[in-house]
């Protein structure tokens, strides 16, 4: 039978777990013996603006540009996970391997950094741009006063 | 150690884990607010992450901890932050007795199907002796994926970039959606249309002339 299991390893990591969650709750604890008990009121329940009157609800929607960047992180995410097993690893030191595993870490870090740059390049574009947006309107405009006016005026 | 069990107290884990597990996903799905629901979400993947340790995969663990837990729960906060809100507006849904009691019965079946797998599988068998020594040693799992099947490893890298292509091409698709609607009969360029001959319009005749109003 197996004795020392991983598991068992972890019990530090547990333990820091449940201090971490103890620590929390003994401020959040803290935090209502002290602080004073008010009624609530539509001041106070209104949601936080730093010296404005706060306009509308805090959760609107953001435009969709920005989920570009949530997947840029889980891309860097997966990468740091790989080139982590990597680094725990002896592949680059060693002589068997180290020549062939170099090749395929450059492929691979070229691979995603690539479609990081794509990215980083398309991101402006693919933002509503007030210059053309200004550029569309004013050519739909001309082509309306043209078709308002064929004979081209006086 | 006297009267200690080692498969006892994994037995013991192992159940533990399953029921915090199984509260947290039901919270998950069933939390009134969505953003507590996705913190939940993340709660659920890191106890996942115990599953894998007391299967002594540790890389697993941390890359369960690292994606799921890290990027899929930011993933599904930001899809909240980037969606209108339908909670506590006409949009919201409210499910129906009727709708309740068919995913009631699905949960039944699916759980009682994966039961009966679960009972009637060989795992035993199943398990290959190489695999089981590597998902324990990290340099020899990263000699297995980087040495050995490393194509797999510049595939993954393919797939990755795959979908920042797709969600940079979406994001085009979106604003010449949205440039189009500057030019079109309805967007920003058209004016409020005054008819003269009320009576005419609703007769469906054409409007002479429409005069636009100036601003």
């Amino acid at each position: 039978m197996q004795t020392s299991r991983l598991f068992l390893d972890f019990i530090p990591v547990i333990i820091w777990a449940l201090l971490a969650m103890a620590l929390v709750i003994i401020m959040l604890l803290a935090s209502w013996v002290l602080r004073p008990h008010v009624l609530q009121n539509s001041e106070k329940t209104s949601t936080y603006e730093c010296g404005e009157e706060p306009v509308g609800p805090a959760r609107i929607s953001y435009p969709y540009n920005y989920f570009v960047y949530t997947v840029l992180f889980v891309v860097i995410d997966v990468m740091g996970a790989f080139l982590w097993l990597l680094s725990s690893s002896t592949l680059l030191w060693a002589n068997a391997t180290k020549y062939e595993v170099v090749w395929q870490v450059v492929v691979f870090i070229l691979i995603v950094m690539g479609g990081v740059g794509f990215v980083m390049k398309m991101i402006p574009r693919s933002f509503l741009d007030g210059k053309e947006t200004l550029d569309v309107y004013r050519r739909a405009k001309a082509e309306r006063e043209k078709e308002q006016y064929p004979t081209g005026g006086h | 150690m006297q009267g200690f069990d080692p498969a006892l107290f994994e037995q013991i884990e192992f159940l533990l884990l399953a029921g915090i597990v199984l509260v947290l996903a039901y919270l998950a799905l069933e939390h009134k607010e969505i953003v507590y629901a996705a913190f939940f979400f993340g709660f659920m993947a890191s106890f996942v992450a115990g599953f894998f340790l007391l299967l002594e995969a540790p890389f697993i663990a941390g890359m369960q901890i690292a994606v799921y837990t890290g990027g899929i729960s930011t993933l599904i906060i930001f899809a909240v932050l980037l969606l209108p809100r339908a909670q506590d507006s006409t949009l919201e849904k409210f499910a129906t007795p009727r709708a309740r009691q068919i995913s009631l019965v699905i949960a039944v079946v699916v759980t009682v199907m994966t039961g009966f797998l679960a009972v009637l599988f060989p795992w035993a068998e199943s398990f290959n002796e190489a695999f089981v020594s590597i998902s324990q040693d990290l340099n020899g799992l990263a000699q297995w994926l980087w040495f050995e099947n490393g194509i797999y490893v510049q595939m993954i890298a393919l797939i990755m970039i795959t979908s920042l292509v797709g969600a940079i091409s979406l994001l085009r698709m979106d604003k010449a959606e949205q440039l189009g609607a500057i030019t079109g009969e309805f967007g920003v360029e058209a004016k409020p249309v005054l008819i003269d001959d009320l009576q005419s319009a609703e007769d469906g005749q054409s409007v002479p002339e429409p005069k636009e109003v100036d601003e």
